[in-house]
Formats: C-alpha cells, sequence, structure tokens
C-alpha cells in the first residue's frame, strides 16, 4: 500500500462500490478512472473492497479455478448429435447392405440337396475333366453285363453282388466327391453364379465394402481363370468331348436315390474326374457334407477317406517326365500311373522311384485301376491277386498283373 | 456523477430539511412496499413511506433540484435503486431494533470476514469490524447528534458492497495516518541520500516533466488507471481484470498497448520541444531496443498529483503541488540512469 497521504476530494463509498459493481453510468465511470488513474488511496480501496468480497464466492471461484479445464471438444457437446446419428445411420446402412446381399445363399441353403447340386452344375467346369473316363452309357453297360451267365456259379454270382455293392458304395463316395468337386469354385452352400453376382454388385457398390470386395472379386476372377486355364489345358488331351456322359454323370450324382447300381465305370469315371479336379488350388471337402444327398455312414466314410488319401497320393506323385498325373493305381506296393500325355509309368517302391512302361496298346491310355482277381474264382481266395487294368480312348481294356506286360482284355470283360 | 457524488457525512441530513416538498403516488409507494418486502422483518407501512418520501427528498428522484418529477420519472427512480437495502440502511441509521437485528443477520458475518480479508489479520480485522460496527450504530455524535454512516447510502450499489468499501476507507485511512507512527525499517533508515551532484540540468528536467505529463494526459482514464494499477501498485493482471470487470489477458494487451502509446507520445514530446532522439532516449534512461517501460512509468506514474473528482485538468496542478519535488527527484534519477547507460 502506498502509504502517501494525498489530499484532495476522493469520489464516496457508494460511487466505488457502483464503480465495482459496474452500475455507474459512463460519463462517471470514466471520471472515477481519471480519479483513480492519480489517487493510490482510492485504487486501494477498491482493490481492497474487491479483495473483501465474500468468502464464500472466494472459495467457489478458488473451486472453479481447480476445476480441470474444459476439454477441447466440450463446446462441441451438441455437434456430437448429429455426427452420433450419422454414425447409426452409416451402421444401420451396412447392416442393412449385408442383409441384402445374403439372401441368395440363404435361399439356396434351404433348396434341398439336389437343387443345390443343380445350381452349382452351370459354375462348375468338370465337363472338359470328365471326358477321359466319360463313357457311353450304353458302352458302359456293355462291359458288364456281358459276362456270360452260365459261366458263373453260385458264388461268383455273389461275388458280383458284392461287387456291385462295393461300386454303389464307391458312386456314393464319388457322388460326395463330386458335389465336393462342384463346390470348389464356390462357397459351401452358394452357387457360383449367386456369388458371382453378389460380389460384382458389391465390388461396383460405392458403399463400405465395394473396394474390398472389388479386390475380392478380381481375385476370384483371376483363380476362375487360371482353373479354367488348367481345365483348357486338360481339354487339349481330349480329340472330342462327350457331352452325353457328362449329363449323365451329372444325373447320377444328382439323383443318387432313385438311381439303380450304376456301372462300375461310370463311377470310377466321376471318381476320376475328382481326382483330376484336384488341380483347382482350393479344397472344398467341407462342403460336401453339406449337399451330399447320402448319409455319410461309417463306411461312406472310410471310402471317403480312402479317396482322400488316394487324391492325397495323386498329389505327392511326381512323374520322371515332369508331367502331371492322369491317373493312378496302387496295390500292394506296387503302382501304376499315367501322365496326362498318356505316357505310363510304373513304381515299385511305393510310388518313390518311377520306370517308364512302353506303350504295349492301341490308342492313347486314358484310366487305370486296380480289381481283384480272387473274386472272380471264388473258392481259389487263397490264390487271391490283383491286377491292373488300362483303358484307352477308345475304351479298349489292357491288363496286367506285374505292370510291365500289358494284354489287351477281350470282351467279355472278367 | 451526479451533481453532489461527495457528499460528507456532514451534510447528509441537510439535504431533508432544504428539499422542496414533494408528492409519490400512493400507488407506486404500495408497489414499492410490496418490492421491498420490509414488511417480512418487521417495519411499518408508516416508517416505510417516511423512508421513501425522505430519499425522494434527498435525491429530487435523480433529477436536478425543483424539478417537476412525473409518476414514471419517480417509478424508474426507484427501479435503478437497490430498495430492499436502501430502506433496511436507512431504518437502521433511523435507529429501527428490527431493522438492526435483520442487518446484523444478513452482514454481521460478511461484514467481518470482509474485514479480516482487508487488513489480512483476524486480530486487526475483528477490531476494525468492531469499530466499523458501533459507527454504524452510531455512536459517534457530531455537536451532539447521533451520526451514523448508513444513512449516507443511497441503494446505487448493494449495502454488501457499500460496507466493504467504507470498511476498505477506514482501514486504508488508519494505515496513512498511522504508517508514520511506525519505525522505520533500518535498510530505509540508512539509505544514502541522493546526490545532488548528479541532477540533471533544470531545462531538461521541466522539459522532460512537460512531456511526460502530456503523455500520460492524452491517455485514456482507463489505460491510465491501468498503467498505475499495474506498475504503481502491482497488481496482478488478475486483480486489475476483476475490478474491471474484463479478462486478464485483455488487460495484458492493453496495458502493451498503453505501455507502447505513452512511450511514442513521450517520444514525440520530447522531440517537440527541441529535445533530439537520442537525447530523449538517454533522458528516459533506457534503450531503443528496451520497450519495457516499467521503471520509468512506475516512477513517473508514482508521484502523479491525484486528479480532483470534480477538477478535469488536474495536471495543470502539478508543478504548483508540493509533491513535485519527489517529481523532480524521480526525474532526476531517470537522467541519473541514462548518463550511466550512455
Amino acid at each position: 500500500m502506498n502509504p502517501t497521504i494525498q489530499s484532495g476530494t476522493h469520489p464516496d463509498a457508494e460511487s466505488l462500490t457502483a464503480f465495482a459493481e459496474q452500475l455507474l453510468p459512463a460519463a462517471e465511470r470514466e471520471q472515477v478512472l481519471a480519479h483513480m488513474s492519480t489517487c493510490s488511496r482510492c485504487r486501494e480501496v477498491v482493490f481492497l473492497a474487491q479483495q473483501a468480497e465474500d468468502p464464500t464466492t472466494l472459495r467457489v471461484q478458488a473451486t472453479e479455478a481447480k476445476m480441470p479445464r474444459a476439454l477441447w471438444f466440450g463446446g462441441w457437446r451438441w455437434a456430437w448429435l448429429p455426427v452420433a446419428a450419422l454414425a447409426g445411420f452409416t451402421g444401420v446402412a451396412v447392416v442393412q447392405h449385408f442383409r441384402h446381399a445374403e439372401p441368395e445363399p440363404q435361399m439356396t441353403a434351404k433348396l434341398s440337396p439336389t437343387d443345390a447340386l443343380r445350381k452349382t452344375e452351370p459354375a462348375k467346369s468338370a465337363p472338359a475333366i470328365t471326358q477321359p473316363a466319360s463313357l457311353p452309357q450304353a458302352e458302359l453297360h456293355k462291359t458288364k453285363p456281358a459276362v456270360p451267365s452260365e459261366a458263373r456259379d453260385g458264388s461268383l454270382h455273389q461275388a458280383d453282388k458284392d461287387e456291385e455293392k462295393q461300386l454303389d458304395q464307391k458312386k456314393s463316395v464319388n457322388q460326395n466327391e463330386l458335389a465336393a468337386v462342384s463346390g470348389v469354385t464356390s462357397s459351401p452352400g452358394i452357387s457360383g453364379g449367386s456369388v458371382h453376382g453378389m460380389m460384382a454388385a458389391r465390388a461396383k457398390s460405392p458403399a463400405i465394402g465395394g473396394p474390398m470386395a472389388a479386390n475380392q472379386f478380381q481375385q476370384n476372377q483371376l483363380q476362375q481363370s487360371l482353373d479354367q486355364q488348367n481345365l483348357a489345358q486338360l481339354n487339349l488331351t481330349k480329340p472330342k468331348p462327350l457331352p452325353q456322359l457328362q449329363s449323365t454323370a451329372t444325373d447320377a450324382a444328382n439323383k443318387p436315390s432313385s438311381a439303380g447300381p450304376a456301372p462300375a465305370s461310370a463311377a470310377q469315371t466321376v471318381n476320376v474326374e475328382a481326382e483330376t479336379m484336384e488341380l483347382t488350388p482350393t479344397p472344398a471337402p467341407a462342403a460336401a457334407p453339406q449337399i451330399s444327398p447320402m448319409p455319410l455312414t461309417g463306411k461312406n466314410y472310410a471310402a471317403l477317406s480312402a479317396g482322400s488319401a488316394a487324391k492325397r497320393k495323386v498329389q505327392k506323385i511326381t512323374l520322371p517326365n515332369g508331367l502331371g498325373v492322369l491317373s493312378v493305381a496302387s496295390e500292394a506296393g506296387r503302382s501304376i500311373a499315367l501322365d496326362t500325355a498318356g505316357a505310363m509309368f510304373l513304381s515299385e517302391d511305393d510310388s518313390k522311384h518311377w520306370q517308364p512302361i512302353p506303350s504295349q496298346w492301341t490308342g492313347r491310355a486314358m484310366f487305370v485301376r486296380t480289381r481283384p482277381v480272387a473274386a472272380l474264382h471264388g473258392a481259389l481266395g487263397e490264390l487271391q491277386t490283383v491286377r491292373f487294368e488300362l483303358v484307352n480312348d477308345k475304351l479298349q481294356t489292357w491288363v496286367s498283373f506285374d505292370g510291365k506286360t500289358w494284354t489287351a482284355q477281350s470282351l467279355p470283360l472278367q | 456523477m451526479d451533481a453532489a457524488p461527495i457528499q460528507p457525512v456532514d451534510d447528509a441530513l441537510a439535504v431533508a430539511t432544504s428539499a422542496a416538498p414533494i408528492a409519490i403516488d400512493p400507488a407506486l409507494l404500495d408497489d414499492l412496499w410490496r418490492e421491498c418486502g420490509a414488511g417480512i422483518w418487521g417495519l411499518q407501512r408508516s416508517e416505510f413511506d417516511r423512508i421513501i418520501l425522505l430519499v425522494a427528498l434527498r435525491q429530487n428522484f435523480g433529477l436536478l433540484p425543483k424539478a417537476i418529477v412525473a409518476r414514471d420519472q419517480q417509478a424508474a427512480f426507484f427501479s435503478c435503486v437497490k430498495l430492499a437495502d436502501l430502506v433496511l440502511a436507512k431504518a437502521c441509521a433511523a435507529g429501527n431494533e428490527r431493522a438492526w437485528e435483520h442487518f446484523m443477520t444478513l452482514y454481521g458475518q460478511p461484514l467481518t470476514r470482509a474485514a479480516i480479508a482487508i487488513s489480512g489479520s483476524e486480530t486487526l480485522g475483528r477490531d476494525l469490524a468492531d469499530a466499523f460496527y458501533a459507527e454504524l450504530y452510531g455512536l459517534n455524535t457530531r455537536d451532539g447528534e447521533r451520526r451514523c454512516p448508513l444513512d449516507s447510502y443511497r441503494g446505487r450499489g448493494s449495502l454488501l458492497g457499500w460496507l466493504r468499501t467504507t470498511l476498505a476507507q477506514r482501514f486504508v485511512d488508519h494505515y496513512r495516518r498511522t504508517f508514520r507512527e511506525q519505525a522505520l525499517d533500518d535498510r530505509v533508515h540508512d539509505a544514502p541520500a541522493p546526490d545532488a551532484a548528479t541532477d540533471p540540468e533544470p531545462a531538461l528536467l521541466a522539459s522532460l516533466r512537460q512531456a511526460v505529463n502530456a503523455a500520460l494526459h492524452d491517455q485514456p482514464a482507463e489505460e491510465r488507471f491501468l498503467l498505475a494499477a499495474y506498475y504503481v501498485d502491482e497488481k496482478t493482471l488478475a486483480e486489475i481484470g476483476h475490478v474491471l470487470h474484463v479478462h486478464e489477458a485483455t488487460i495484458s494487451r492493453r496495458l502493451k498497448r498503453a505501455t507502447d502509446a505513452v512511450r511514442k507520445q513521450l517520444m514525440r514530446n520530447l522531440q517537440k520541444s527541441g529535445t533530439s532522439r537520442k537525447a530523449a532516449e538517454e533522458a528516459l534512461g533506457i534503450d531503443p531496443r528496451d520497450l519495457d517501460l516499467k521503471m520509468d512509468l512506475r516512477k513517473l506514474l508514482q508521484n502523479s498529483q491525484p486528479e480532483p473528482i470534480q477538477d478535469q485538468a488536474p495536471w495543470a496542478q502539478a508543478t504548483a503541488n508540493p509533491a513535485a519535488t519527489q517529481e523532480n527527484a524521480a526525474i532526476a534519477q531517470l537522467s541519473d540512469k541514462a548518463k550511466t547507460t550512455g
């Protein structure tokens, strides 16, 4: 405090109070300010009076001063409402978008397995692959019913029935595999066409997820083009397509329950088709149980496992000439494989080393298989052995017991 | 400011006797009676009418004396005053016991706390409050007549604010009266006397004094108040802002602007009086690159003559004031500093 006593008149307490409380008119306030600018006494009075305000008010002010400063977005409190509404609307739009995109697979899932198979039929590129083993149904029937009944005894009939049962099981397993193969190019339970349309629509959509869907769609397109190239390469190995056989195999797969005991060659044709479809990189075994027309019993599962093991075996085989494996048959550590060019290779050390087998047949070898011979001899079960069979592109069969020497099989096949 | 802003306490009651007869609309009185709520603490209606009439007689409703006042003007006048506080203060001044009880209920504790805050000591504060209570109660008499400061309250501001301001005035006046009775500090006592040989030339002192007066006088009153409060009283920006009801950042900006303006005006005035720029800068004792005029302005403002509230030309009296000797000493210090820095 300035102790200098200054003479002169001063504003009264009421004027100073009114000044401090901002109640003075402008002109009078200017006069008081002009006086206080040179009067330390009045300045001190005003500052002391302000300092002596109600301590409760001071405490409140101190508390407010200690309160944390409002957040920078505190002034945006009302602006968050439209932002939150916009975010909610966007979320609802995204959910609705995906809900509208999903009805097709849901509808597909509601269809019967047969319908699902029919839906997947246009998407699969199986026809070119099924050609090597697809035979005319009439000719296929010729392969087995041509056996003379008088040449068979009772045991032979029983063996034949057992063989037919095994073939039926194989057929059912192959049908499962066919269904799995047909689902290779599509998601489980989703038809390829519907997926293609949905992905294309999502890729073209400017909504959220559009670019991601576009990327996925391009990858699918690229994968499909690669698959088609592989299939086209396989097609080069065949002189001409056989659409009739394709439809036969498809019908057999679509109508498993109504179809009777299918010819063994037809069933095995489908099996080959499944094996060749291993060229597609995306395995779809998970889709098979969903669309399988037959219940997966223990037997079927064993057959399916055997088929899967065979497929895995095919995958592991590497032929000396570097070509892909078209067909393979193994028995007791001895394996015979056909490459995509029709050349035959023999391995006697469980597919570790392969030696080429000179061609002893006419036409182009398309398919090899094993057939137990003991079943044909009935009581001579102790002499049971397995012979290899080869089918060329003219549906002629050659047989061999050691895989090296092949002889033409005269009809009827036994 | 009204015609009698600094009304001595002695003349407060004289107005009632000299005022012209005045009539107040009974309907307005009824409205004012309901508005002030004085009946709650026991004030009689007749006493209320008398208080209102006395206020109207003293202030003539804020208009010129003997002016004819319409009912709307009367209502406007009472709407601008703190009616409840005014009636309570007048009732207390008149010696109404219920009014005193109500007054002590409302302002007893706040006044004690304010006294403690003003004095900075609880003991001194309670003493100050007790003395003020006695003064308010009218224990002081002059010419055998009871005197009550509350009688000078006119209701322009709040009664509590008026009480605090009055309390601060009492404390400041008491301090200023008694500080000379205190023992001097050894440091101050042993301070060397200013060297007379370092005094600058009288011509330079005169020109510098005129330049300072002109530079400060050209500034608005609020800027001068800011400079004085900040540089002389050393108040903080927050304290100044609290008094002026503006943010301290605003005070800071205005202070910088006022400092720059004073410096420029001071340099201009010195050059106008024939002093070269270099000599003017040396006279101010500042480096041209240094814009801080704190020390200089503090000394200059501290030794300025207080402006009488009704005199709009205070600076003309500066040379005739006894405090001019101190101002001369300050200017001498400035010149001395200029020499040392030069």
